[in-house]
């Protein structure tokens, strides 16, 4: 249960602009997956009509073969962390806590409570009195005790200093670990997410241009480093990407199959090869 | 059910405290005008008061209308479905008007009951005195359309582009023009038109039940247009 099946999506917005162009996604359940994409990608406007917040202008979003517009029994299953404020600033954090467990039928109280204490936020507070730190905070532990079937976050660190960061992901994969659930997260920081997402779907421009595992993303490319000239020469006839040349020395990301690294040219040409970084391979593919 | 009857707590919830204010300054204004009337024109001087639900009719519309977002970004952000926030908006409103027909007539009582104050209902200036009921079905229905047609216009509001938000707020001088323009066009008599116009409200009659009819045609009109207008309503922000 949690499967979202994205067919044919197309947004166009009333000044023309294409924000999602024919998009396809089978989202599996109980995977966690990184929605990854530079600014204006088309991220947040995926992630609204998934949560039926906007229409698309094509195409159809299903939840475990459901469709999901205006669908009350699969909009109560999804919790959406969302970057917008929508909630009325002047409630108390413990009143929104009370009003999200009257309308969430799994949310758990005691937990966001008790989250709220181990993040130091003050559940006292009027929502408008809180940084934009503890505003995420805030909303990412509503989204993580609503004990949805599917929860979304979209820039959940946004504002949190390195210790918030941390607490929340090892939160958000304890969570995840004690009742397996659909977890899409969108963020910039991707190096962070590296280790917490399973899945990865690349956007750029309204595209998908890549959705897989975080494996077999990172064995689609490597690093070569080494002499200039034998870098070169071990480059001709391969895709690649240059990322940094130092007088005699170069290093370039090699975009195919770690299978097909060659071993005998390594050896000759006295190469070394490396693992490339999920955030590298992002922004060698979305870069171009 | 439950989820709606909760929601419906909620939107109603929401301006409680902008209505504590609203009628603890009516309840101030009624008790300190007669002292001022009284000081000023001395014993046995009495200060007419009148009007008081038509104004509390336009307080009700402008919460309304100011408030839509707010409650529908609210239940948006809770995942709540366009349908039950509809419903639930429009429960709130029959509760709303409910308590606050509870709270003017309580108002009336005590208005009523000061001697140097002389009260007139509006429902009395147009149709006389008539029955207990009604005089408050007149009034509940008064304030379920005033909410209603802020509700609407509050939907319309959210949804328009900045041209048409305009439009929307210059749309009363936009129809009284039009409607001046055209009854010149067509020689239409102007009196005639104020009479179809009080006709409609039983004015000239003083038959409450007309008003009471023509409002919930008002009302079932407005809660139409708002229904098609919500059911593809989609969140402002994020855009």
């Amino acid at each position: 249960m949690g499967e979202i099946k994205v067919s044919s999506i197309t947004k166009d917005y009333k000044d023309k602009r294409r924000a999602l162009d024919d998009v396809n996604l089978c989202i599996k359940e109980n995977k966690i997956y990184g929605l990854l994409g530079r600014n204006g990608a088309g991220k947040t406007t995926l992630l609204n009509i998934i949560n039926d917040k906007i229409f698309p202008t094509a195409g159809k979003i299903t939840v475990d073969g459901e469709d999901l517009i205006e669908n009350e029994k699969i909009l109560n299953s999804i919790a959406y962390m969302m970057q917008d404020v929508m909630y009325p600033l002047n409630m108390e954090v413990r009143e929104l806590f009370e009003w999200a467990e009257k309308f969430y039928i799994k949310f758990d109280q005691a937990y966001a409570n008790r989250l709220a204490k181990k993040f130091k936020l003050d559940v006292t507070k009027e929502l408008i009195e809180l940084s934009t730190g503890y505003s995420t905070i805030f909303k990412d532990i509503l989204t993580l005790a609503t004990n949805a079937r599917i929860l979304i976050f979209d820039e959940p660190v946004l504002g949190l200093d390195a210790n918030h960061r941390n607490m929340f992901y090892k939160e958000l994969l304890k969570s995840y670990n004690e009742k397996p659930k659909t977890i899409i997260i969108s963020t910039h920081l991707i190096d962070e997410v590296a280790d917490v997402i399973e899945e990865v779907i690349i956007i750029k421009k309204g595209k998908i241009i890549r959705e897989e595992s975080v494996d077999r993303f990172l064995s689609s490319a490597y690093i070569v480093s080494g002499r200039t000239n034998n870098v070169d020469k071990y480059l001709e006839n391969r895709d690649f990407v240059v990322e940094e040349t130092m007088e005699t020395l170069k290093i370039a990301t090699v975009l195919e199959s770690t299978a097909k690294k060659s071993m005998g040219l390594k050896e000759e040409l006295k190469l070394e090869f490396s693992k490339v970084e999920l955030q590298k391979l992002f922004i060698t593919l979305t870069n171009s | 059910m439950e989820s709606v009857w909760v929601i419906t707590k909620r939107i109603a919830s929401m301006n409680k405290f902008t209505f504590i204010i609203y009628y603890a300054f009516v309840l101030l204004l009624g008790a300190f005008l007669p002292i001022g009337v009284v000081s000023a024109g001395g014993e046995g001087t009495v200060a007419t008061i009148s009007g008081g639900e038509l104004f509390t009719g336009f307080f009700i519309m402008a919460i309304a209308l100011t408030s839509f977002t707010q409650s529908f970004e609210y239940t948006q952000f809770l995942n709540i479905s366009r349908k039950k926030f509809f419903i639930a908006n429009f429960v709130a409103v029959l509760i709303t008007s409910l308590t606050l027909v509870v709270i003017e007539s309580t108002i009336a009582y005590l208005m009523m009951k000061i001697e140097a104050v002389e009260y007139t209902s509006i429902f009395t200036s147009f149709y006389g005195e008539g029955s207990f009921i009604s005089r408050k079905v007149w009034l509940f229905s008064y304030f379920v359309t005033a909410s209603v047609l802020g509700s609407l216009i509050g939907i319309l509001y959210y949804r328009a582009n900045q041209l048409f938000r305009i439009l929307i707020w210059c749309s009363p001088i936009i129809a009284i023009f039009a409607s001046v323009r055209l009854a010149i066009y067509f020689r239409v008599d102007a009196s005639w038109i104020l009479a179809k116009l009080f006709g409609s409200y039983g004015f000239q009659s003083g038959n409450s039940n007309v008003a009471v009819l023509t409002g919930a045609i008002v009302t079932t009109t407005c809660l139409a247009l708002a229904y098609l207008a919500i059911r593809k309503i989609t969140i402002k922000s994020g855009e």
